[in-house]
């Protein structure tokens, strides 16, 4: 079970299964950046914790667990254990791994987690930002289809900490979609795990296109309903409380304190790429025309 | 009016109901009488959240449950009730449409409940409007006893929420419910809305007097409702499709927009609960 992955550009060492992750292919002598371990979680901190969902302590650990199914604690940006009895699919852990404990991870690693998926439309790299339901992995899920290559989904984590621009770090090629979905794009032929037991969502296989190297980011979309399809660019200056609106998550950036350092990498992403508003129906039948003109947009 | 700190435990009152049978309006009516009998801000009700809510259940509990599963929903509802309840003003209210199934609305988080019950014969053109259907096909959904609301939640700003049938919700409530009892007749609080008001505000446990009620009622009549609708650019929890949430407020309307069949057709399905109500 245990193996060594790729996420973010980190190698990865975990002795738990995560198929979603591609294998670590860097020198074999390569440090260990993060860890993944199936281990016990401190009983007292369990008991700080008093049952609430989500915990953070005075260190900047951060527990996220469901009561009686499983529990989730990332350290210092550098693990994360995964406490589960049994660590079957049944508990349902699997999703919250790769989901909040990598937005986890990248607050501690003084990272971006956008609320976003990733392409990369032509020559430029675009994240698709948008609340849960908005429809992000299903667009993006059209525009892979029509030869972009997905870079991330759900999180897209940013480094804006380097001096040319805003980084992307690409985490893995999987989208997450619900069954109708799958259904409605027609994309039953391509390979896919369940998210969680009891769930009718599924991370497909996306590997067309998919580039594990850092890049810089051009644009980030961000998604509304609405008439349309048509596309806003916003002033830097709007885009700084937009771009915040969208980090993973509100409270979880108060309780790390956090906000301050959320706010300068807004205003820095903000200055440094372009932010539009793409309003458009929450429809089906209008996908394509969203996709293209998201191509015409950014058609070099 | 006094604000007293909720006693450890057993704190909410539940704002229960049917769908359309006047839960948002006994929410108005409260939050006017904890404003001094003064007008009401309709898009942010604050008084009795909705416990299927999603965005109130991941704000009280910090956490994205686009991935839960049903069960994994209903511990977190109960969850989010709690870590209201600790942080809520007197009276704590929650609005719920579910029926009481003795898991969302546990007896340890209790302390009283309030069930709102409105003619069905009156129910159903109101619930058509709002799920944008027919009224033959809300007079089913009606009598459906699996009836489940907001299903596919991703898209939906609930969570699923099982009603059952109308017998079904009312018996599951009436019969069995979590702690004290207070129920309340749309149709009297129409025909009699201060002496209802105060029924009420004494249940909840609040020091309130007749001015006070009198107030109340008049800052939530529906011509009121409906006006401040109209002026403040609609009401926060009204579904898309509908111009307006607050329609009409009647009681009775059913003899004219029911034909006779429709009519019948409630009293084959819900006839011995309407009687034990006095609907019948």
């Amino acid at each position: 079970m245990s193996g060594d992955y790729s996420l973010c550009g980190w190698r990865v060492h975990s002795t738990l299964s995560l198929p979603e992750l591609l294998p670590w292919v860097g020198p074999c002598d390569a440090d260990v950046d993060v860890a993944f371990a199936d281990e016990a979680i401190d009983a007292d901190l369990v008991a700080a914790a008093r049952g609430r969902y989500l915990y953070v302590t005075d260190d900047g650990a951060v527990l996220l667990q469901l009561p009686g199914r499983f529990r989730i604690l990332t350290r210092g940006g550098v693990r994360v254990s995964v406490d589960a009895d049994p660590l079957g699919a049944a508990s349902g852990w699997r999703p919250f791994v790769l989901g909040a404990g990598l937005y986890h991870l990248c607050h501690q690693r003084n990272l971006f987690p956008l609320h976003a998926a990733c392409l990369r439309i032509g020559e430029r790299v675009v994240a698709i930002a948008g609340h849960s339901g908005m429809g992000k992995s299903t667009l993006a899920a059209v525009l892979n289809r029509r030869g972009h290559g997905l870079l991330s989904d759900d999180t897209v984590v940013l480094d804006v900490n380097s001096a040319d621009g805003v980084t992307l770090l690409p985490s893995f090629p999987r989208l997450r979609l619900w069954q109708d979905v799958v259904k409605a794009l027609d994309l039953t032929a391509c390979p896919a795990i369940p998210v969680r037991e009891g769930l009718a969502k599924y991370a497909l296989e996306i590997g067309g296109g998919f580039d594990p190297a850092p890049m810089r980011l051009d644009a980030v979309i961000l998604l509304e309903e609405g008439d349309g399809p048509v596309l806003h660019d916003v002033a830097p200056t709007a885009a700084v409380p937009l771009l915040q609106a969208y980090v993973h998550r509100p409270r979880l950036i108060e309780l790390l304190g956090r906000q301050a350092a959320v706010f300068a990498q807004s205003a820095a992403i903000a200055g440094r790429v372009r932010v539009l508003r793409l309003e458009r129906p929450l429809r089906f039948d209008v996908l394509e025309a969203v996709a293209a003109l998201i191509e015409s947009a950014f058609s070099s | 009016m006094n604000k007293r700190a909720i006693p450890d435990g057993g704190g909410i009152f539940w704002l229960a109901s049917y769908p359309k049978s006047g839960n948002t309006w006994a929410r108005c009516l409260i939050s006017s009488l904890l404003n001094g009998g003064g007008n009401v801000d309709l898009q942010a009700i604050k008084v009795g959240p909705n416990s299927a809510g999603r965005g109130w259940i991941e704000q009280r509990l910090d956490i994205n449950i686009e991935e839960f599963t049903l069960e994994d929903l209903v511990a977190a509802r109960v969850a989010a009730e709690g870590a209201h309840a600790s942080v809520c003003t007197d009276p704590c209210c929650i609005k719920v449409h579910d029926r009481n199934d003795g898991r969302l609305c546990p007896a340890t988080l209790t302390r009283g409940v309030v069930y709102i019950v409105r003619d069905p014969r009156d129910v159903a053109p109101s619930w058509a409007k709002h799920m944008n259907v027919d009224v033959d096909a809300a007079i089913a959904v009606m009598a459906d006893p699996n009836l489940t609301l907001s299903r596919l939640f991703r898209y939906k700003p609930q969570v699923p929420q099982e009603l059952g049938s109308w017998s079904g919700h009312v018996l599951s409530w009436l019969d069995d419910p979590p702690g004290p009892l207070l129920l309340l007749r749309y149709e009297e609080m129409l025909a009699d809305p201060e002496r209802e008001l105060m029924r009420l505000a004494r249940f909840l446990g609040l020091d309130t007097d007749t001015q006070t009620v009198s107030a109340a009622v008049a800052a939530c009549r529906f011509e009121i409702l409906q006006e401040v609708e109209a002026r403040e650019g609609g009401f926060a929890e009204r579904p898309a499709h509908m111009e307006r949430f607050f329609r009409q407020g009647k009681a009775g309307a059913w003899r004219e927009t029911l034909n006779a069949l429709q009519a019948s057709r409630i009293v084959d399905d819900h006839g011995a609960v309407m009687r034990r109500l006095g609907y019948l």
